[in-house]
C-alpha cells in the first residue's frame, strides 16, 4: 500500500510545466511537423527546437540571404504556441566550399558574422530569441551536422556567433554546446568553453547537452555534473537546458518494444528528475520520425557518414511522439497528461519506492492535477495507492480519474486516456480513493471545484 | 423477430440528407479542420456551421478589417464541399461603450451596420448564403459568445443585423437566435417581434444536449407550434446539438456504441418531423486556450471554457482532440450514402428502425437500420425482404458498423458481413441478427446489362 497524502495547500512555486517541450530532427527543409499544429498546440509547451540545416538554403551566394523555407518551419513552430529553439548548423558553400567536417571556421569570419547577424535581425520580429551554437561537434557529422570540434576551435566559432547575435538582438539569448556526450563533463569541449566565455565576458545565456538512456538516473546525473561544473565558473549565470533526450533507442530497441509501457513512464519519470533537479528547460527529441532521404545531405555530409544514415529508417520507430505516419504514439499522451500540470506545484512527501507523483494546484481553474506512476528500470510491483487528498477549499468537487492505456491499438483519446472513475463530491474539503496501480501504470487524477452548471 | 419491407416503388421527396450537417465549434482563430478535408468531404456535407468570433480578427478598429483569417476558415469549409452558415459573434470591443456581455447594442448601429454589410458583401461571391445572428442568445458568455440579451433586446439588434445582410445580398438568408434552450421566453418575444415589425426571418435556430433522442422531437414540434401561432413561415435549424456530453460522458465512453446509434435515430426523428437542417456539434475537438480569448471573454467564462472543452468535450467531435476519427463520424458516413429519394415504409414495433433511399442515378438502394433505445434494447433478429425490384441482376452488400473495434481503418469500422452477386432478381431476403445499438446498412445495386460484376 503506498499512501499519497495531496494538501493542496502545501503549493510551492510555479511549476512551469511547459518548459520541457519537444524537439524535431534535422531531416528534410519541409515543415516536417505541419500536419500536427493543433496537436501541439494541446501540449501547451514553451520551447521545440529545430536545426537550422544547410537544406534551408539560407545563404545561396555571397550576400544573398534566402528566408523562405526557414521562414516556413518557424511559422510552423510559432502557430503550434511555442517559441523556436534554433540551433545553428549551417555550413553554406559559399564560405565552406570543401565538404570535411573537420573544417570549422568559415574562410571569411567576416561575411560569416554578417550572415548571422542579418539571421537574428530577420528571427527577431517573428519573436525568435534563442540560439545554440552547433549540435553534438563532439561526435561530428555523425550527430547530424557537419562540424566536428575541438574544444578551441568550438570555442572561438562560438564567439563569433554570440557576438553576432547580441548585436542584432541584444535581449536574444545564446548558448551551447550541445555535445552528445554529457557523461563526463560534456567531452572537453563543456569546461573549456565555460573558462573561455568566463575569461573574455563573453555572453552566455545557456548550457546545453544531449543524453539518451535506459535509465532516468543517468540523465539526473548529467545535470548534477553540469551544476557541478558551473559551479567552478562562478562569472557564468546561465540557464541548463538538455536539447535531445530519449531512451537508449538502439540499444533497448526490443525492450522498448515489447513493453510499450516503458517509453511513457520513462519520460515522465526522466522530466521528474528534470524538476527535482532543477534543470531550466529541455527538448525531448523528437516530434515527428521521418524517413531520411539522402539527396538534401549530398552536398554537405561525407559520403562516409551519409552511408549509416539510413538507420534513422530503421531504428528510430521509439523516438517520434508521432510515428513515421504520424501517428500520436502513447509517449504523445504522456506530454498530454504533463500539460496539465498546470499551476503551482503540490509537494508530496513521504512517498517511498517506484511510486511517484507529480502534481500541481492551479488557482485559476481551482483544480489539482496529479500524475502518479509506478516505475523501475527493472520491472516494478502492482501497488495499491490510498490517495488522500485534503486542505480544499470547502465545495462542490468534481474527481475524475485518468488511465494511460498504452496496449490499446487505438489512438483515439478516449481509448489512451480513460476516464475510470468520475464523482461529484457536495460541501466537502477533501477526497480518499484506493485504486490499484499496476507495473508501469500512470494515472492522472484530475479535482476540480464544480462550475454550476454542467451540461 | 422484426420483419422489414422495403418496396422500391414506394418512392417519396429527395430524402436531401446532406442538410442534417455538422458544425465547428469556436475554439480558434485559425482553421480548424483543414487536415481532416478530405475525410469531411466524404461525408458530403451541406452545410458547415462556423462562428464568426473575435479571435478571427476581422476588426482592427473603427473601419479597419481584416479577412485573411476568416478567409481561411471559409475557404477550408468550401474546399470540403460544404456552404458555411456563418454565425456572426463577434463584438469589437471599440463599438461598445462598456464591454460586458450584457450590453448588447453597439453604441453606433450604422457602425455595425457597415461592418455586417461589408462582410456579407465579401462572402456573397463566395457562395455564402446563410448569416446567422449570435450564438445562445440567451446564455452569454457560456455558450461561448459575448452577447447575453436580456427581454426585448434580441429583436432590435436581429433587425439591424438583418437589415445589413439584406442590404449586401437580399438573397441571403438570415436567421436566429441559436438558443441554448428552446423554451426561454426570448424566442416567443422574437418572434412577435419580426411579425410586427415584418422583419425578415429565413431561419429559426436552437441548439439541444441530450441522451433521449424524443427529447430533440419535442424541442422541433415547440419551435413549429411557435411559428404556427405567429403566422410565420421559415426554415428550422437545430444547428448545434448532441449527447449530453457532460452529464452522460461516463455512459458515453463505457458504450461506445450508443453515440453512433443516438446520432442516426435523433437525424431520424428530424426527418420525421420536418426539421428543414442542422448541425451536428462539432467536427473536431481542440484544446482551447483562454489566454487566447483575453479580452473577449470574462475571465470566469474563459475558465470555464478552457475546462469544458479541454476535459468535457471527449464525445463531441467526429474527429478527437488529435483529429483522430471516432465511431460517430462513421455513422455520418452510413448517412451520407442515402442519397436519392426517401423509400417510404414502415418501422416495426419496437426499437428497430429504419431509413431507406432509391438513387436513381446510381440505380441503387440504401437501406439503414438501426435498434435504438435510451435504456438498453435487447438483441433483434430481422427478417429484411425488399420487394418491387425491376428483374435484374444485383450485387448486394450488408455492412455492420463496429463501434467497439479499436481500428479506424474502414473495413474494421464498416464491417462487410455479406457480399453477394445475384441473377435475375425480383425480390431480394436477408435475415440476420441486430444487437443493441447496432447500426446495419444494406446496399443493393442493379447491374443493367443483366452481368456480374466482374471486377
Amino acid at each position: 500500500m503506498v499512501n499519497i497524502n495531496l494538501n493542496v495547500k502545501a503549493t510551492g512555486s510555479d511549476l512551469d510545466i511547459g518548459r520541457f517541450g519537444l524537439g524535431q530532427g534535422g531531416f528534410t527543409n519541409n515543415a516536417q511537423f505541419d500536419s500536427h499544429i493543433q496537436d501541439l498546440k494541446n501540449l501547451n509547451h514553451k520551447y521545440l527546437r529545430i536545426f537550422v540545416q544547410n537544406y534551408f538554403d539560407v545563404y545561396p551566394a555571397h550576400n544573398v540571404y534566402n528566408w523562405e523555407l526557414l521562414d516556413k518551419m518557424v511559422k510552423t513552430i510559432l502557430a503550434t504556441g511555442a517559441k523556436s529553439i534554433l540551433c545553428i548548423c549551417i555550413k553554406p558553400k559559399v564560405l565552406f566550399p570543401k565538404n570535411d567536417d573537420n573544417i570549422i571556421h568559415p574562410y571569411n569570419y567576416k561575411e560569416w558574422d554578417k550572415l548571422i547577424f542579418e539571421m537574428v535581425k530577420h528571427y527577431k520580429k517573428m519573436g525568435v530569441n534563442m540560439w545554440e551554437v552547433l549540435n553534438e561537434s563532439d561526435a561530428g557529422e555523425w550527430g547530424g551536422a557537419p562540424y566536428h570540434t575541438k574544444p578551441k576551435d568550438y570555442a572561438i566559432f562560438y564567439e563569433h556567433i554570440a557576438r553576432a547575435v547580441k548585436k542584432a538582438d541584444p535581449k536574444a539569448k545564446i548558448g551551447g554546446p550541445a555535445v552528445s556526450n554529457a557523461s563526463k563533463e560534456g567531452s572537453k569541449i563543456t569546461p573549456y568553453l565555460l573558462q573561455y566565455c568566463s575569461e573574455k565576458n563573453l555572453p552566455f545565456d545557456f548550457l546545453t547537452w544531449h543524453r539518451y538512456a535506459d535509465n532516468p538516473l543517468r540523465i539526473k546525473e548529467s545535470i548534477v555534473t553540469m551544476k557541478n561544473l558551473l559551479k567552478k565558473y562562478p562569472k557564468i549565470k546561465c540557464e541548463t537546458g538538455i536539447t535531445e533526450w530519449s531512451a537508449s533507442f538502439v540499444a533497448n530497441y526490443m525492450k522498448y518494444t515489447k513493453n510499450p509501457a516503458y517509453m511513457p513512464n520513462f519520460i515522465i519519470e526522466s522530466i521528474f528528475q528534470m524538476v527535482e533537479e532543477g534543470l531550466s528547460f529541455c527538448n525531448y527529441y523528437q516530434i515527428r520520425n521521418l524517413n531520411f532521404t539522402e539527396g538534401i545531405f549530398k552536398e554537405w555530409i561525407s559520403k562516409k557518414a551519409l552511408s549509416t544514415f539510413g538507420w534513422c529508417n530503421y531504428c528510430f520507430t521509439h523516438l517520434g511522439i508521432f510515428d513515421y505516419q504520424g501517428q500520436p504514439r502513447p509517449a504523445y499522451f504522456a506530454f498530454k497528461l504533463l500539460s496539465r500540470l498546470a499551476g503551482k506545484r503540490i509537494r508530496i512527501y513521504d512517498v517511498d519506492g517506484n511510486v511517484k507523483v507529480l502534481a500541481a494546484y492551479d488557482e485559476d481553474f481551482k483544480m489539482v492535477n496529479a500524475l502518479i506512476w509506478n516505475f523501475a528500470v527493472e520491472k516494478p510491483k502492482k501497488e495499491t495507492i490510498k490517495l488522500n487528498i485534503y486542505n480544499a477549499e470547502k465545495g462542490e468537487w468534481r474527481y475524475t480519474r485518468f488511465l494511460l492505456d498504452v496496449k490499446t491499438n487505438s489512438s483515439e483519446e478516449n481509448r489512451r486516456l480513460r476516464i475510470v472513475e468520475r464523482k461529484f463530491i457536495k460541501n466537502t474539503d477533501h477526497f480518499e480513493d484506493t485504486f490499484i496501480l499496476e507495473p508501469y501504470g500512470i494515472t492522472q487524477i484530475n479535482f476540480k471545484k464544480s462550475f454550476p452548471v454542467e451540461v | 423477430m422484426k420483419n422489414i419491407i422495403v418496396n422500391v416503388k414506394k418512392t417519396g421527396a429527395d430524402l436531401n440528407i446532406g442538410r442534417h450537417s455538422i458544425g465547428q465549434g469556436g475554439l480558434s482563430g485559425e482553421p480548424m479542420f483543414d487536415k481532416q478535408q478530405h475525410e469531411v468531404r466524404n461525408l458530403k456535407l451541406k452545410f458547415i456551421r462556423l462562428f464568426v468570433a473575435d479571435w478571427q480578427k476581422v476588426v482592427r478598429g473603427p473601419g479597419k478589417f481584416d479577412w485573411t483569417l476568416l478567409d481561411k476558415n471559409v475557404k477550408n469549409i468550401l474546399e470540403c464541399g460544404a456552404e458555411p452558415i456563418m454565425c456572426i459573434c463577434f463584438k469589437p470591443s471599440f463599438m461598445y461603450r462598456v464591454y460586458t456581455e450584457k450590453v448588447v447594442d453597439p453604441k453606433d448601429y450604422g457602425e455595425w451596420e457597415e461592418l455586417v454589410y461589408q462582410m456579407v458583401k465579401r462572402y456573397t461571391p463566395w457562395g455564402v448564403n446563410y448569416w446567422e445572428v449570435s450564438n445562445e442568445s440567451d446564455w452569454g458568455e457560456a455558450g461561448g459568445c459575448p452577447n447575453l440579451f436580456t427581454q426585448g433586446k434580441y429583436g432590435y439588434f436581429y433587425e439591424r443585423t438583418a437589415k445589413a445582410v439584406k442590404k449586401a445580398n437580399p438573397k441571403a438568408k438570415v436567421g436566429g437566435p441559436a438558443l441554448a434552450f428552446y423554451t426561454s421566453k426570448l424566442l416567443p418575444e422574437f418572434l412577435q417581434y419580426c411579425k410586427k415589425n415584418k422583419v425578415p426571418l429565413d431561419f429559426v435556430s436552437w441548439h439541444m444536449y441530450n441522451q433521449d433522442p424524443e427529447a430533440f422531437k419535442r424541442s422541433i414540434i415547440h419551435v413549429k407550434n411557435l411559428l404556427k401561432a405567429n403566422k410565420l413561415k421559415c426554415e428550422t435549424s437545430l444547428n448545434e446539438w448532441n449527447l449530453a456530453f457532460g452529464g452522460s460522458l461516463m455512459q458515453g465512453l463505457k458504450y461506445p456504441e450508443y453515440q453512433p446509434c443516438f446520432l442516426i435515430e435523433t437525424i431520424n426523428n428530424f426527418l420525421d418531423t420536418g426539421l428543414s437542417h442542422s448541425c451536428y456539434y462539432h467536427l473536431r475537438n481542440v484544446n482551447f486556450r483562454r489566454k487566447d480569448v483575453k479580452g473577449i471573454l470574462s475571465e470566469n467564462a474563459a475558465l470555464e471554457t478552457e475546462y469544458g472543452v479541454n476535459y468535457l468535450f471527449n464525445l463531441l467531435g467526429v474527429f478527437d482532440h488529435q483529429g483522430i476519427m471516432r465511431p460517430a463520424y462513421f455513422s455520418f458516413k452510413l448517412l451520407s450514402r442515402l442519397l436519392g429519394k426517401k423509400l417510404i415504409t414502415k418501422n416495426p414495433k419496437g426499437t428497430v428502425k429504419l431509413l431507406a433511399t432509391y438513387n436513381s442515378y446510381e440505380d441503387e438502394i440504401n437501406v439503414l437500420i438501426w435498434n435504438f433505445a435510451v435504456k438498453r434494447p435487447k438483441t433483434e433478429k430481422i427478417n429484411l425482404k425488399i420487394t418491387g425490384l425491376k428483374k435484374g441482376a444485383y450485387g448486394y452488400r450488408r455492412f455492420l458498423l463496429d463501434a467497439k473495434t479499436t481500428s479506424n481503418e474502414e473495413e474494421k469500422r464498416l464491417k462487410v458481413l455479406k457480399w453477394e452477386d445475384t441473377k435475375k432478381l425480383t425480390i431480394f431476403k436477408d435475415s440476420f441478427d441486430l444487437a443493441p445499438y447496432g447500426v446495419t446498412m444494406i446496399h443493393l445495386k442493379f447491374n443493367k446489362d443483366n452481368k456480374m460484376v466482374l471486377y
